[in-house]
């Protein structure tokens, strides 16, 4: 690399003999770079603009077909009933079974990775050797980019049954299994951000505890944890969005009934599954077209709303002294 | 404790495809076209629709993501406006892959597509789910990735390197040429790479942007210019995808489970390659930038 710069200079010296005549053509040549850098640069962002746009945009006119009611609940007979028949004779469009049923496996999800990321996290940057670190880090790097298709089909196969024989759930595939499959991929995750965050606590911290007179286990407890603990908080709300966001697991796992329940051991459908399961087959223009639209503009306000707090998290951790990182 | 259980479970986990799927890996199977007999059949044509996808994909996205990068890094034009673009940049990177799903069917194919249709004249061409409108949503959800590890690796070139070109009469785009671009290649690779191993792994986009289960043939056709043919992908068509491969056969095929095994050991194979790539680049990345900054 050096090399390749001490030659790329001794051109640029030879160049400068002949400047007079070759100045003109490289500050042209430099101007039109400029510009086409520019204009492809602002050409990216008027995409991403209109991203953000067109999803607002189409989402909000599923207010032409149905009304904000019906999108909550329907009345037949007297009674509310939540229900998500797109397709029936007579269509329900509530999407609070679908919310109910995201938050039914991501909260669990989101739980249990907390306790084993968060405990993987703490033993990775705190008691591991640090040859044994660098080489888990690179591991657990590994695992958080498994395909989710490859979780699901393995939970499908093997886990379900094994699952289901060990707690004879209502339904063989359910809540509880789906918040299992997704702990797989958000574990790496939080176990990730967790040990960033405390290998970010200075280490002047650490030896005030230990000066007085704290054990390895009482300063990690005590004051390296609540040190990172915004950092923590953070990679914790990001593995939050990424089981609300995961469509593959959820949709090959969790059974997909359309129904309200609140029983984790109950088949569930979420919002990502029905997009999914739903999106292919449906023409475009009608009601149940923009109703899926509307349930993408709420998965994707919540995505942003929870990017928003993990980066005011974020620059509270670092102090405002760093940009906060995307993830 | 904490740490032993979820590390079990993920060596059960590679255990039980390695075993259950390595007996049925062979040339043959990595290769040859589906077939009524599995004994007889393989992958080849979900292999070759995957790469040719992420290879479109890449056409897309690097030029796109790289640019945008620089531009970012060494061509702004306003403080404020590119902190607003690197803050929808972010934003972006977060919403789930589903949600592009439905940009890609909403804006690419019914709104782009169709309208070049129209503008051509063309009866249903471009208006329909494809490869390209596929490639071009996995593009666009992995641009964030691409555009942020460039534009870190870019503003991690020490600015004492860039005024020494300046000095040494470089303009600027002779400056990028020589200092900017040759430092940051590992960094922007790494970004790259991620792409890649991002796009194999992904499914849900994909589901109602012209994935296959079965096609009789490949979306290839002989261009031919002046007597020379040669084959070229032919974009417009539907294609096969190995991780919506996997995803029907678990859930709507009747495919012996050890074929449904190897196409996961496949997939996943592909992007532990992809992501153990990454890894290698990023040590060596950052072993390169302590040691220019240790001379």
């Amino acid at each position: 690399m050096k090399r390749d710069n001490g030659s790329s200079f001794a051109v640029e010296s030879e160049n400068s003999v002949f400047r007079s005549k070759k100045k003109s053509f490289r500050i042209s040549s430099d101007l039109f770079f400029a510009f086409l850098v520019r204009s492809a640069g602002l050409l990216t962002f008027l995409l991403v603009f209109l991203f953000f746009v067109l999803m607002i945009y189409q989402g909000l006119r599923v207010f032409e077909f149905i009304s904000p009611s019906d999108l909550l609940f329907s009345e037949t007979g007297g009674t509310r009933v939540y229900e998500w028949y797109p397709v029936s004779q007579d269509p329900r469009f509530s999407v609070v079974p679908l919310i109910v049923g995201t938050l039914l496996t991501a909260i669990p999800a989101t739980l249990i990775s907390t306790i084993f990321g968060v405990g993987t996290g703490v033993y990775i940057s705190e008691f591991a050797s640090p040859a044994l670190r660098r080489s888990l880090k690179n591991l657990i790097d590994l695992f958080a980019s498994l395909p989710t298709v490859a979780v699901g089909f393995i939970f499908l196969t093997v886990v379900a049954t094994f699952f289901s024989d060990l707690f004879n759930p209502a339904s063989r595939l359910n809540a509880a299994l789906s918040a299992l499959g997704l702990s797989l991929i958000i574990i790496p995750q939080i176990a990730s951000l967790t040990g960033d965050a405390l290998r970010a606590v200075p280490r002047e911290t650490r030896l005030a505890a230990y000066s007085l007179g704290a054990g390895k286990w009482r300063t990690v407890k005590d004051v390296v944890l609540p040190a990172a603990g915004n950092g923590i908080s953070a990679g914790i709300i990001l593995g939050f969005g990424r089981a609300i966001g995961d469509t593959m697991i959820v949709l090959m796992i969790s059974g997909n009934a359309d129904n309200l329940v609140l029983d984790p051991f109950s088949s569930v459908r979420t919002m990502t599954a029905t997009i999914a399961a739903e999106l292919g087959e449906v023409s475009p223009g009608t009601a149940h077209f923009h109703a899926l639209f509307f349930i993408g503009l709420l998965l994707f306000l919540m995505s942003i709303i929870l990017n928003l707090i993990v980066r005011a998290l974020v620059k509270r951790f670092t102090g405002g002294k760093k940009e906060a990182r995307s993830v | 404790m904490f740490f032993l259980v979820p590390a079990l479970v993920y060596i059960l986990f590679f255990l039980n495809i390695l075993v259950e799927g390595a007996p049925v890996i062979s040339w043959q199977y990595l290769t040859a076209g589906p077939s009524s007999d599995p004994a007889t059949g393989g992958i080849g044509p979900v292999i070759a629709g995957t790469l040719m996808t992420v290879v479109l994909m890449l056409i897309i996205v690097v030029p796109f993501g790289v640019v945008t990068a620089l531009y970012l890094s060494e061509y702004s034009l306003n403080r404020r406006f590119d902190k607003f673009f690197l803050f929808l940049i972010h934003n972006l990177a977060g919403v789930p892959s589903v949600v592009f799903g439905i940009f890609g069917l909403g804006f690419f194919v019914l709104n782009i597509g169709t309208g070049l249709d129209e503008l051509f004249g063309l009866e249903l061409v471009f208006g329909k789910p494809s490869m390209l409108w596929a490639s071009a949503t996995l593009a666009f959800m992995l641009m964030p990735m691409v555009v942020t590890t460039a534009y870190e690796a870019f503003r991690a070139v020490p600015a004492e390197y860039r005024e020494t070109a300046y000095g040494a009469g470089a303009g600027k785009l002779q400056m990028i040429r020589s200092v900017v671009l040759p430092h940051s290649i590992p960094g922007v690779t790494t970004g790259v790479i991620l792409s890649v191993s991002r796009a194999i792994g992904e499914t849900a986009p994909l589901l109602f942007l012209g994935c296959a289960f079965f096609l009789p043939s490949m979306p290839v056709f002989d261009l031919c210019i002046a007597g020379l043919c040669f084959p070229v992908v032919n974009p417009t068509e539907q294609f096969m995808y190995l991780s919506y491969n996997i995803f029907i056969m678990s859930t709507q095929s009747t495919s012996p489970l050890p074929y449904q095994y190897a196409g996961a050991l496949v997939l996943i194979v592909l992007t532990l390659v992809c992501n153990s790539a990454t890894i290698w680049l990023r040590s060596r990345f950052r072993k390169n930038l302590a040691f220019t900054e240790a001379e």
